[in-house]
Order: C-alpha cells, then sequence, then structure tokens
C-alpha cells in the first residue's frame, strides 16, 4: 500500500530545488528517510562553530533565522527554504546561528542519503555550487537589520564563480629533512595551520596539517623525533591558477581534503605558488546567484520583484562576462534563473486561470528557440509553447490553458521579456495544443515540408520542458525520432536550409555586411555565424535520429561522440561557438541591445580575430553537410 | 519458561486458552521503563486507525497508519501504513470514498501482528486513542489474545486541557481533528487515510505538547493524565 506519510513528504520537497532536480524514485527514497523536527519559537537550532550532524535542512512550516556572532540577521528561511547543506558537505562546522522566529516545523534530510544522490546528479552539483553562499550566509549587514537584497550593491554578485586573487602571502614551506618537531615549531612560528613540504625544486613532496599533528601525534602513534615525511600527506593535490571558488571547494569537498596547493602548472611535478585552505575559501565566498534564485522563489514575490530580480541578473551577467567566467557556466546560470522565473510566473497563472491537474489534466511549459537551447545570456524575446493533455478535450478546457497561457506571457512581459513579434507563443491557439495535435502538427511538418515548415522546425524542435509535465515533452521528442525514421526529404530541406548562410569569405574591413534595411553595412552575428552553427549541430544530430540536447555547445559534445572521426571539427566548431556567445553578448551590452549587429569598424583587433577564426569551422562543416545530404547539386 | 509460568498462571486464573506466542512476547516486555525517563527519551507510536464504523464490538479495521515520534522528531522511515483485507462493503466506500478490491491488504490477524511489533513498548498517541485501541482490543481478543499494554496519550485531552476557559463547556466538534488542525495551522488534505490522519495527529501532538511544556507540563505522568484541570 501506497504509504501517504511518505508521500506527503515528496509532495512537499518536489516543488523546490534542489529536490526538483531529482528522479521521482530517487526522491520518493529519500523522502522515506525524513526526519520531521518541531522547533518551538525562539529555540536555536545550530550555533556558530558546532559541528553539524548528519542531517541539513528545509523548512516545512515557520521561519528560521540565520544570524552571525553580534546578532544581525544574515537571512529568512520560509517554506522551501534549504539551510545547514554546505557545513555538511565540506564537513566543516557552522558559520551562522540557526534560530526559529516562529514555531517551525523542519524537514531534516539525511546527508548520507542524500549524497550519493549529488555525485549520480551534475545538475544538483551545479545548483549547489551555484547555492553555496546562501548555506553560510554571504549577505553580510552591519546594521542587523532585515536584510534587504534590493539594498545589495551589484558588484557584490558572484565572487563563487571568480578567480580566487592571487596576491596571497607566500606560503610557509619545509624540507623534507625536518623532524616532526621542527615542523610544527615551524608552523607555530609562522602561525599557520599547514606546512608544505617540498624538495630541492620547490616542488611540493608532501603536506603537514595540524589535524596531522592532533590525530597521530597527540595519540600518541609517532614520536616527534621522526622524520616529518613519516606523518606528512602525500602526494599533495595540486591546482593551476585562476580556477574559480566553487571549483576548489568541490575539489576539496570530493577529495575530502582541506587543503590545495597552486602550482606553476597544476601538477606536483612544478614550483609550488601557495597553498588554499578551506577557510580561505569560506572567506572569499560573499554573493551569488542563489540570491537571486531565493528570492525568485519566494512566495511573497511580485511581478515587480522579478523585474528587479531580472535586472540584477543582468549586471551579474555582464560581470560575468568581464571576468571571462565560461561561457557554458554562464548559460546554464541565466537559463535556471531565467527558468525559475517563467516558472513562477507559471504557477502564479496556473492559480489565477483556474487550473487543477483534476479538471484539466496535465500540461508542460515549453520554451522555444535560444531559450529552448539555453543559449540567451541577453534578454531577448518570448519563444514558447503549452502542450498539454486533457481530461476531456473540450472548448472549456482550452480556454483555460489558453488564459493560463495569455497571463504567463504577460506576466512575463512585465518581468521584461518582449512579447515574440511573430507571436510565437503559447498564448496563441496555434501553440497551445493538446499533446495529439502536436504530434499531429510535427508529423505535418516532417512528412510534408515546405519552406516555412522547416523554418517552424528550427525553432520549435529546439523546445525543452521548462514547467509542469516532462513527459509530454519527452512524448513530443520520441515523436518527433519516429517520425524522422520514414522520413525523404525532411532532412535534405533542412540540410539546405543549414548551408544557405555561408560564413563570410574575407576578413578585417571585408566583412560581409547587411545592404538593406536598417543595419546597413554592420554585420549580422546571429545569421551570418550562430545561426549556421546552431542550424548544423541541430540537423547532424536529427539525421542520427537523436534528439538534439539543449545548448549547441552540448549538441557538439554528442556529435564528437557519435562521430568521433569528425571529433576535432566539432571542436573547433563548438569553441567558435562559444566565442560568438561571449562576443554577442560583449557587443550587446556595450550597445544596450540584442548584440546581434556590429560595426566593423567598432571592433577592436582581438575582436576581429576571434571572428575571423570562428569562420573556418562554419565553412568546414557546411562542405560536411553538403556531402553528406548530397546538396552540391542542388544548390549549384 | 517465563512464558510457560505466565501461561500457567493464567490458565489457574480462569482463561482456558494460552495466548498466542505473538501476544506473549509483545506482552512480556517492560511497559514501565518509559515511567522513569523523561520525556525526551521515550518513543512514542503516534497512531489511527480507519474502521468500517464507531462501534469497537461490530465494525472492522479497514487500516492502520502509524509514525514513530521521539523528543520534537518524526522518524518517516519509521512509519506504517497497513491495508486490512475486509468483506467488500458497499457503504465503506461511499464514506471514505477509498474503492479496493476484496483481496487488497492483508490478514487482519498479520496486521495485527505487524502493529503490536512496530509499537512495541512505545507510548500510543492518537486523536481519540481510546476508540483506536479498543478497535485493536477487539482484534487481539479475536486472535485469542490479550489486550493492548502500552501508555497511551489521548491528543483530544490535551486539546481540551489547553482550551482556554476550561469551566466552558466542551462543544460538539470542538476538540475534532479538523477543528484542531486549522486552529494550528496545519493543512489537512487527503483526511480519513489512516496514515495521513496519524502524521497529521503526530504534528498537532508536537504543537500541543509544546503549549503545554509552557505551562509546565513535562512528564509522561502529565501528558497521559485525562482529567481537565486549571492549569
Amino acid at each position: 500500500m501506497k504509504n501517504e506519510i511518505v508521500h506527503r513528504v515528496y509532495d512537499f520537497l518536489k516543488d523546490y530545488p534542489p529536490f526538483t532536480l531529482l528522479t521521482p524514485a530517487d526522491l520518493m527514497s529519500l523522502s522515506a528517510q525524513v526526519v520531521v523536527r518541531f522547533i518551538p519559537k525562539n529555540q536555536l537550532l545550530f550555533s556558530i562553530g558546532e559541528n553539524p550532524g548528519s542531517y541539513f535542512y528545509v523548512v516545512h512550516t515557520g521561519a528560521i533565522h540565520l544570524s552571525q556572532e553580534d546578532g544581525s540577521l544574515v537571512d529568512q528561511c520560509d517554506e522551501g527554504d534549504v539551510f545547514g547543506l554546505r557545513p555538511l558537505l565540506a564537513k566543516s562546522p557552522y558559520l551562522l546561528r540557526a534560530e526559529a522566529a516562529e514555531n517551525t516545523l523542519l524537514y531534516a534530510i539525511p546527508t548520507a542519503t542524500f549524497s550519493p544522490l549529488l555525485a549520480q546528479n551534475p545538475a544538483i552539483s551545479t545548483y549547489l555550487i551555484s547555492n553555496f553562499a546562501a548555506g553560510i550566509g554571504a549577505m553580510y549587514h552591519a546594521s542587523g537589520a532585515e536584510v534587504s537584497d534590493a539594498a545589495l550593491p551589484a558588484s557584490d554578485y558572484l565572487t563563487e564563480l571568480l578567480p580566487l586573487p592571487t596576491d596571497r602571502r607566500k606560503p610557509v614551506t619545509g624540507t623534507p629533512e625536518l623532524s616532526i618537531r621542527q615542523a610544527a615549531q615551524r608552523m607555530a612560528q609562522e602561525g599557520v595551520g599547514s606546512l608544505l613540504i617540498c624538495n630541492e625544486n620547490n616542488f611540493p613532496v608532501g603536506i603537514l596539517t595540524d589535524k596531522d599533528l592532533r590525530n597521530k601525534v597527540v595519540g600518541g602513534n609517532i614520536r616527534m623525533e621522526q622524520p616529518v615525511t613519516d606523518l606528512m600527506s602525500s602526494p599533495v593535490l595540486c591546482v593551476r591558477e585562476g580556477l574559480a571558488l566553487a571549483q576548489l571547494q568541490l575539489m576539496m569537498m570530493k577529495n575530502k581534503i582541506r587543503h590545495l596547493a597552486i602550482t606553476q602548472d597544476g601538477t606536483p611535478d612544478s614550483a609550488v605558488l601557495g597553498v588554499i585552505s578551506e577557510h580561505d575559501l569560506v572567506i572569499q565566498q560573499t554573493q551569488n546567484p542563489a540570491v537571486f534564485s531565493k528570492e525568485i522563489n519566494r512566495k511573497s514575490s511580485t511581478v515587480a520583484d522579478l523585474r528587479r530580480i531580472r535586472e540584477q541578473i543582468d549586471g551579474l551577467m555582464e560581470r560575468y562576462l568581464q571576468q571571462e567566467v565560461s561561457i557554458p557556466l554562464v548559460l546554464e546560470i541565466v537559463s535556471e534563473l531565467n527558468d525559475q522565473i517563467i516558472q513562477k510566473c507559471v504557477t502564479q497563472a496556473a492559480e489565477e486561470a483556474g487550473y487543477s491537474e483534476a479538471a484539466h489534466g496535465t500540461f508542460c511549459w515549453l520554451a522555444l528557440g535560444s531559450e529552448g537551447r539555453q543559449e540567451q545570456i541577453l534578454r531577448t524575446d518570448q519563444d514558447s509553447a503549452l502542450v498539454y493533455e486533457p481530461v476531456e478535450d473540450d472548448a472549456k478546457t482550452k480556454e483555460v490553458y489558453l488564459n493560463l497561457a495569455k497571463k504567463t506571457v504577460d506576466y512575463l512581459h512585465e518581468v521584461g521579456f518582449d512579447y515574440c513579434p511573430a507571436n510565437m507563443m503559447a498564448s496563441n491557439s496555434d501553440w497551445c495544443q493538446t499533446l495529439t495535435n502536436w504530434k499531429h502538427t510535427f508529423r505535418k511538418w516532417i512528412h510534408q515540408p515546405g519552406e516555412t515548415e522547416v523554418l517552424m522546425t528550427t525553432i520549435f524542435f529546439d523546445f525543452r520542458a521548462i514547467y509542469g509535465d516532462k513527459s509530454l515533452a519527452e512524448a513530443l521528442s520520441a515523436h518527433i525520432i519516429a517520425c524522422l525514421a520514414r522520413d525523404e526529404v525532411y532532412l535534405h530541406m533542412l540540410a539546405r536550409n543549414a548551408v544557405q548562410n555561408p560564413p563570410p569569405l574575407s576578413f578585417f574591413r571585408n566583412f560581409i555586411v547587411e545592404k538593406n534595411g536598417d543595419h546597413q553595412h554592420e554585420f549580422d552575428i546571429k545569421a551570418r555565424a550562430m545561426m549556421p552553427l546552431a542550424d548544423a549541430a541541430r540537423l547532424l544530430l536529427l539525421a542520427h535520429k537523436h534528439m538534439p540536447p539543449p545548448s549547441t555547445l552540448r549538441r557538439f559534445e554528442k556529435l564528437k561522440e557519435l562521430e568521433p572521426q569528425h571529433a576535432e571539427l566539432y571542436q573547433l566548431a563548438a569553441d567558435a561557438y562559444e566565442i560568438l556567445v561571449r562576443l554577442r553578448a560583449l557587443n550587446g551590452q556595450r550597445n544596450k541591445d540584442s548584440g546581434r549587429y556590429f560595426n566593423p569598424d567598432e571592433l577592436d583587433k582581438m575582436m576581429r580575430l576571434s571572428l575571423r577564426n570562428s569562420f573556418q569551422p562554419i565553412a568546414e562543416i557546411q562542405k560536411l553537410i553538403k556531402i553528406r545530404f548530397q546538396l552540391t547539386g542542388i544548390l549549384a | 519458561m517465563m512464558q510457560k509460568l505466565f501461561q500457567e498462571v493464567r490458565a489457574y486464573f480462569g482463561s482456558s486458552e494460552p495466548y498466542p506466542d505473538f501476544y506473549q512476547q509483545y506482552a512480556e516486555q517492560d511497559f514501565s521503563k518509559n515511567l522513569r525517563l523523561p520525556f525526551e527519551e521515550i518513543t512514542c507510536t503516534v497512531f489511527d486507525t480507519e474502521t468500517t464504523g464507531l462501534d469497537a464490538g461490530k465494525d472492522k479495521i479497514l487500516s492502520i497508519g502509524a509514525i514513530q515520534l521521539k523528543g520534537n522528531e518524526l522518524f518517516v522511515g519509521k512509519s506504517l501504513s497497513i491495508l486490512v483485507r475486509q468483506k467488500q462493503d458497499f457503504k465503506i466506500a461511499a464514506i471514505h470514498g477509498i474503492i479496493r478490491n476484496e483481496e487488497d491488504g492483508m490478514e487482519q490477524s498479520e496486521a495485527i501482528r505487524q502493529f503490536l511489533e512496530f509499537i512495541g513498548t512505545s507510548v500510543l498517541i492518537g486523536h481519540h486513542v481510546d476508540f483506536d485501541i479498543a478497535m485493536i482490543n477487539a482484534a487481539l481478543k479475536g486472535m485469542q489474545a490479550g489486550p493492548l499494554k502500552n501508555q497511551k496519550i489521548d491528543t483530544a485531552h490535551l486539546a481540551a486541557r489547553l482550551n482556554s476557559s476550561p469551566d466552558a463547556l466542551p462543544q460538539a466538534g470542538q476538540f475534532s481533528l479538523d477543528v484542531l488542525c486549522k486552529q494550528y495551522g496545519l493543512v489537512t488534505k487527503a483526511r480519513h487515510t489512516a496514515d495521513g490522519d496519524a502524521y497529521l495527529t503526530a504534528i498537532l501532538f508536537l504543537h500541543l505538547r509544546h503549549r503545554l511544556r509552557e505551562r509546565g507540563v513535562h512528564s509522561l505522568q502529565a501528558l497521559t493524565q485525562k482529567k481537565r484541570r486549571l492549569l
């Protein structure tokens, strides 16, 4: 018999990240291990410096205040907020005190059950990396007043992903000849918690930490006169300079260590530049996207709040780009935040539209086009669709879904995502359909393709489930692949479409610039460089009868797997695409527009070179497509 | 040895049949140890039964739900959800909205065995717990076994004790689970499943006990007290 108690826990957790990222089966087994804990108002849950037990917490009802030593409030955790996870994973003491602000019911989640899920699911790791600061409470507010996120200076956002500053003090090192006593004395003199043992070339051969001394020497298993090499840990885990904080913290967590050596080339076979301890990382950590995520998901968030948050996200993206944070990571974070905004809007709209699963069945909100591909650093207009599986396929049900979609689209517009000029939005009756109708439409597009149909598929086949019943989206994917099995012309048409924009042949001043319209004499990076690559990746995967994963970068990864003989070309194409995404985003930030059009005269040398380099793989990949789909004749 | 002696003593005092083994084992446990422990250290079981009616003499148990509680914690991992196989009765389905097949669930005797194993010597907590205990006892009797020996706490009594004007006569339904849950801001969806109600009762108990503690009620004895009195 289904255990209603476990199901209740499950039903609650499934709506909140990171649990949203678990499979239902995993979440169910996690739910079965939850401990429900009642904390009366004003009672302390944990205090600063205390070691975490084996649980982290989700607020079910009530509120928990996280505060600093001086009593200043860092954060209030309400329904669905997760806290206390970072100290557990990092095996370090709590940095904040947690106290119930009212009578509170918590779900205590056992880390022992959660950790293996974390290891299996990279999406959760990514989520947690981008959320760590929330757990340690990075928002230091001297005032002690209620934290107002709006008041935070934008420049504070996100140190998590920035490289750790390198102006650290010189590492304290010792030679392997030292005795343990001498090594300990040196540590005491220098006031450090660890001593790097280096050979004559200054390569790290081992590390001695406070903990080693405490555990082994004081424990009596080893004498102080023995050589330090008897006690030190070896080899030392080394990294190169300039890694992001989150990466470093993840490495420590994974290897269950608290120190990393920075060496010249990131291996133990080069000279030591410094040491990073877990403590250093904690000091560095301030703010990150978690703040936004939290704000978005706050029950009380209004559309105006979302608008403000979305503007702040733009600021965050600007900083990321300036700091050259890796593009895949930037894309992942921004699309996650955008998704959460959409989810929030859909939830709100569903409620207002009078939607209920029992009466109207399940539905899935789909993002299309570049949003579907998770490739929107800058805000562009909305592209969406809605697929539903009605209980009763009648006009009334459709009315509810259309209403839901209209409200959602309007909310998103208020948040700052412009309406799609071509009306490719779920609020358009054509794009708000039952699963059966969608299947029918897709079948028609594939089996009776005209130019319009092919163009439609380049937008619609990039759909991605954002909210609701993901199985509907999966059913659509399966349907596309099934239709392709009986395809004769569609892929050829798609191929023709993919090569219709050849890359510019020459560089520097001789960019192909637009000859007509508003953007005369400007270079269209989207049409001339990005779309050809995105189209190629989509086409090649569909031809493999593979539903393309979101993001062109990941599609090229997949292609490398499927066609190892072309791995190099696909890697070049992916690299080119990454550069193009960055250039476009930077251009857009500079001109406060979509970044699509460049004035070639305004490009600096670096950019021009980057652009030029990206054209080569486009030409190559188009050649490959022409041969593979035997297009040469058609195009000649 | 002990068991044998126990049976002999019982036989002497007039019972014809010895108790079945499972009950014997249950009954021999030390139920008094709870009285020597602070409440925080006592294991409790919050439980609820869903039945065909309100007459413990005639009606049948349809399902049993339970969850373990200790101090301020509920252990979802230690919860019980048993569907009891009973002859199909149209009226039941009408009341509870549960449609099930006659062969669903387990035999009542097996259900009772599992329940006894689950509760051990824990303190039983329930809303109008006397009724649920009476239902279990009736089932035990049908298995030629003795009654439950656990201490018990009734959340309806606790709520009555917390009532701000103890002199006022309680009104009908004043301490019903629904009303109390509303009073304490608990969500009451999916009522009328035994395990769902057990869970709800458990959370209600946590709230009630907090209120009672604020008024100086700490021990198990104080909690099990039935009488309403000025606090």
